[in-house]
């Protein structure tokens, strides 16, 4: 006499019951796991969008920060993407950057940089920004998931602060004076503030140009302009007469070092 | 509703080479009561949390995604099956209701899921938006499973009435172990 065993479907049943059994195991030992983790999780060295870094780079600024990660808890974050945006007061975009999304491993730190480059192409809005205060309105999204079924999507929109590092550049010239090898010489005087967040450590360069465009002078100021301070030095320029005059333009072109150049916009001859 | 309900007798459905057991006569009076107090207590967790606890969430800037009167529903429906198969257990409807309590439940699970992120607000220009769907859905393979075995243990009873009260109330083996005389 064998022990009678429960009907085919009531066995099923049963173990239909059983997997839901495990289940809520899992899931509750899952849940606990991620409850300790997201605890664990520490984002620092968050910036807000008005404590952006701002620096020059060649025909270019860019502004950004960093994001440290620390990730002590046992659940991976499995991507962390950020995506930064830069708008004008009148909402015309100067440029936005997607970073590729990265992962960050249990027990495992991370520092995220993020900058969104801005490119003063001539004639495009970002050019104003070298000689224009602006307030920015940047948006930075921060994608993430984390332990492979939680997201979050965090939102900052704040205004920064831009300082022009060349504000109310302007250029007047002195009186001529002839030379005795028919050529003659025009002190120059360039003045500017600098209201960025950065020093300007270099020099400008001021190329005379004849209404045909052709040079006719040139002369170099050095530049070394800590952030908030005010520049104006004056240096004797050399050229022909006839176009050391009113008609002729001046192309400055602001250089730190071979690889780093900005050219800023032409300025009429005093 | 006692195990008379369920039809045949266990001997009935028996194979000549087994013997199946006698199951447990089972006094319903008393699964009443346990049924309610089961009923109450998935009622406070399923419709009368959500209904605390959202608007609670929502004093302070968390802003669920779920509306508060279809979870209440569900909420509701499955706890009042779920008291209810617990006192139909030794019954024909023992199987029906637990595939309604569990139908429910997927359904509130799946309806949570499909909303599911809580959005919250700092300081005007923070906004943070938590997303756990793929966390509901794994949550929603319980109910699921759950009425699997349902739908089985129904057709179980509706093609065997009663065969499995010998497993389900098997009868107390008081004594199996005898104390030695003395």
């Amino acid at each position: 006499m064998r022990k009678p065993r429960p009907p085919p479907l009531y066995r099923l049943s049963r173990a239909l019951n059983r997997a839901t059994a495990l289940v809520v195991i899992a899931l509750v030992i899952f849940l606990v796991i991620c409850a300790y983790s997201i605890f664990q999780l520490k984002p620092s060295n968050v910036q807000g969008v008005n404590q952006f870094s701002a620096s020059l780079g060649d025909h270019s600024a860019s502004l950004g920060g960093s994001i440290m990660i620390s990730n002590p808890g046992l659940a991976p974050v499995n991507s962390i993407a950020i995506f930064t945006a830069a708008d004008l007061e009148n909402g015309v975009s100067i440029g936005n950057i997607s970073l590729p999304s990265l992962s960050l491993a249990p027990a495992a730190n991370t520092r995220i940089p993020y900058a969104l480059v801005v490119t003063f192409a001539p004639g495009s809005p970002a050019e104003s920004l070298l000689f224009e205060d602006h307030h920015l309105a940047m948006a930075v999204d921060v994608n993430v998931t984390y332990a492979w079924v939680f997201t979050a999507k965090v939102a900052i929109a704040g205004t920064f602060s831009w300082g022009a590092p060349f504000y109310g550049i302007n250029v007047t010239a002195g009186t001529p004076t002839a030379n005795p090898n028919g050529t003659a010489t025009v002190p120059l005087t360039l003045s500017f503030s600098n209201h960025a967040r950065f020093g300007l450590n270099g020099s400008i360069s001021a190329d005379v140009l004849s209404a045909g465009g052709t040079g006719c002078g040139s002369v170099v100021f050095p530049v070394l302009v800590p952030a908030g301070t005010s520049y104006s030095q004056s240096e004797d320029v050399t050229g022909q007469p006839g176009c050391l005059t009113t008609g002729s333009t001046i192309q400055f072109t602001y250089a730190l070092g071979p690889r780093l150049s900005i050219t800023l916009p032409p300025e009429p001859f005093p | 509703m006692s195990e008379s309900s369920t039809g045949s007798t266990p001997e009935e459905t028996a194979t000549p080479s087994t013997i199946l057991p006698q199951a447990r006569k089972v006094k319903i009076v008393w699964r009443i009561p346990v049924g309610i107090l089961i009923a109450l207590f998935l009622g406070l967790l399923f419709f009368v949390v959500p209904w605390v606890v959202i608007p609670f969430l929502l004093m302070y800037g968390v802003h669920p995604a779920s509306n508060i009167v279809v979870l209440a529903a569900l909420g509701s429906i499955f706890a009042l099956f779920e008291g209810a198969r617990f006192v139909a257990k030794p019954t024909l409807y023992y199987g029906p209701l637990w595939t309604v309590s569990s139908a429910a439940f997927l359904a509130y699970v799946l309806y949570l899921a499909a909303g599911a992120s809580i959005t919250l607000t700092f300081i005007s220009n923070v906004n943070i938006v938590v997303g756990y769907s793929l966390l509901l859905l794994f949550l929603a393979l319980i109910p699921a499973l759950t009425l699997g075995a349902a739908i089985v243990i129904t057709i179980q009873d509706q093609r065997h009435p009663g065969e499995r009260l010998p497993f389900d109330f098997p009868v107390r083996r008081w004594g199996r172990k005898q104390k030695p005389a003395a």
